[in-house]
């Protein structure tokens, strides 16, 4: 399953538990995750292996989603890079503030998996 | 409304106190400041009455004096004057018998009657007063009376000038007193301002810390209401994936299982949202993303929703739509609204019982009704029905989920629309719940 042609996702939530959770619904779906636990990580991991699409956590320590958001697009390598934001603040204010930093989609917190899984198929394209 | 906005109440009735304390102070101070005037005006006239009556004549002296005063003078000088002409034809006889002849007796007679006839007219004019005209008439001849006159407006002079004396010491001791009322209203009304600006301090303060309180409270809620959703993100994450056979085969008891938690946790998830949506209706930061649509669609799109909890249960779930009905709402939090009636409607009806929706607008209103044939709300339950974590009796007999909330947070959302909720209902019979919305323009 996990080909090397599989696009590269980047996964990045401080909660362990939901970055596993995610991380093995995206491997089950064909993809390959790489995961980070802070946002400076998942800055880093995003300019070395460029992914074809982020799905990031919006409370994180050190680096939040939007500020993480904002500064891959500042990057050449990761402009155009599609990202999802995982929030659990469900207001209207987060999800335009999201989109005002240039985030492609958002996901509410508690997500079911299945949703996640197809939102990313709407981005990438189903394989 | 907010806890600290319902005691913000309270603070209005001291300060109609301190404003009615106000009212009476510069009302006080206004009433000795007026008294204060009209004693130092009066005093001023008395004196300028003491002046005119040192400056002028008899004649104004006399003027100034009161009718009882000026009657007496008159009288009494005429009885001068008339006393003075007896002295004046008694010298005129003297007057013609030394003459012995010299003078020409009818001269003399001439002389005495003319005299006589001035004297009559002066004391005429005494008589009436009219000392200006008499003393003009011939002033030597009737120098007792004018005398007397004199002596008898120096008398009455003195006597206005004791009495402006008096009365000016009158004033002043009014004068002293009204300023004095005035100091002491002023020095009040000082005071009074010092306690209520004390008070309202206090209070001020005390609202502060309230405030303070509630935003905490606020904060608590929003926190742990976050807090809560990360780990119900993985609890619901993973047995979606346990459930899906990802972790393997399932018997049917771990099924069974495993549907209990998922159920509870999804229980769990909602009291975390409603939470979270008290939290942000009490704190007044319920914002309405609004936009324009037909009602009926709206409402379509949350009985679909609804149909599955419906069919597990047999009950027959139906919309019936009357015309078009434009509205502005917030689509979110108005589907949570028909979702909330919908879902309450199929947990309290039994198996086999119908749920009818309607959508109509009577006279320019949109109207939703939602109507069950369940066990309906008893009598005395229903004026509890929109309170805070109420749960009717029947409701917790039946062992009905639900946390109390989700009424509660729909009035505030219709109300937030501009709207009405409201509800009919017979026990054993059914319940009507009628959302009430304005409509937008008219559309054809």
């Amino acid at each position: 399953m996990n080909n090397e042609d599989a696009p590269l996702v980047l996964v990045a939530d401080d909660d362990e538990d939901i970055r596993a959770l995610v991380t093995f619904r995206l491997e089950r779906a064909g993809y390959r995750v790489v995961a980070a636990e802070n946002g400076e990580r998942a800055l880093s991991v995003a300019l070395e292996s460029s992914p074809a699409l982020a799905v990031l956590d919006v409370m994180m320590p050190r680096l939040d989603g939007y500020e993480l958001t904002r500064q891959l697009r500042e990057h050449e390598a990761t402009q155009s890079m599609p990202v999802i934001l995982l929030t659990a603040r469900a207001q209207e204010a987060d999800v335009a503030r999201g989109f005002d930093v240039g985030a492609d989609d958002y996901i509410r917190k508690p997500f079911s998996p299945q949703e996640l899984r197809a939102r990313v198929q709407a981005i990438l394209g189903r394989r | 409304m907010s806890a600290p906005a319902k005691r913000m109440g309270n603070i209005a009735k001291p300060n109609l106190r301190r404003f009615s304390a106000i009212f009476l102070a510069v009302a006080l101070a206004a009433t000795g400041t007026v008294v204060a005037f009209a004693y130092t005006r009066q005093k001023q006239a008395a004196r300028e009455r003491l002046e005119a009556a040192q400056a002028g004549d008899l004649e104004h002296r006399v003027a100034q004096a009161d009718a009882s005063e000026w009657r007496a003078i008159a009288l009494r000088g005429s009885r001068e004057a008339i006393a003075g002409m007896g002295a004046a034809r008694a010298q005129l006889v003297v007057a013609v018998r030394e003459s012995k002849g010299l003078t020409p007796e009818g001269t003399l007679r001439r002389r005495a009657a003319s005299y006589e006839t001035a004297l009559d007219r002066e004391a005429d004019l005494l008589q009436q007063g009219r000392f200006g005209l008499a003393r003009r008439v011939d002033e030597s001849r009737v120098d007792p009376a004018h005398r007397a006159l004199h002596a008898v407006a120096d008398k009455i002079a003195r006597d206005q000038r004791d009495r402006a004396d008096d009365s000016g010491r009158t004033a002043d001791h009014l004068t002293w007193i009204a300023a004095a009322f005035a100091v002491l209203t002023l020095l009040l009304l000082i005071g009074q301002l010092i306690a209520q600006r004390q008070l309202l301090a206090r209070e001020r303060g005390y609202l502060e810390e309230l405030r303070g309180l509630d935003r905490l409270k606020d904060e608590f809620i929003a926190a742990v209401s976050h807090e809560l959703r990360t780990p119900l993100t993985s609890i619901r994450g993973y047995l979606e994936l346990v459930l899906g056979g990802e972790g393997g085969e399932l018997t049917e008891t771990q099924r069974e299982f495993l549907r209990v938690v998922d159920r509870n946790s999804d229980r769990l998830l909602r009291l975390v949202g409603d939470l979270l949506d008290v939290a942000q209706i009490e704190s007044g930061r319920l914002r309405l993303n609004l936009v324009s649509g037909d009602l009926r669609q709206f409402v379509a799109e949350a009985i679909e929703a609804a149909q599955p909890a419906a069919a597990d249960k047999a009950i027959e779930l139906a919309l019936d739509v009357d015309g078009d009905a434009p509205v502005r709402v917030d689509r979110t939090r108005l589907a949570q609204v028909i979702d909330n009636l919908v879902s309450n409607a199929v947990k309290f009806t039994e198996p086999g019982g119908r749920v009818d929706v309607r959508v109509f607008r009577p006279n320019g209103v949109a109207v939703v009704e939602v109507a069950d044939t369940g066990m309906g709300i008893p009598a005395q339950d229903q004026p509890h029905l929109f309170r805070r974590f109420y749960r009717a009796p029947g409701a917790s007999d039946n062992a009905i989920p639900g946390t109390g909330l989700g009424l509660w947070i729909s009035k505030a959302i219709v109300e937030a629309h501009g709207g009405t909720i409201g509800f009919d209902s017979e026990a054993g019979t059914g319940t009507t719940f009628r959302i009430k919305l304005p409509t937008t323009q008219e559309q054809t």
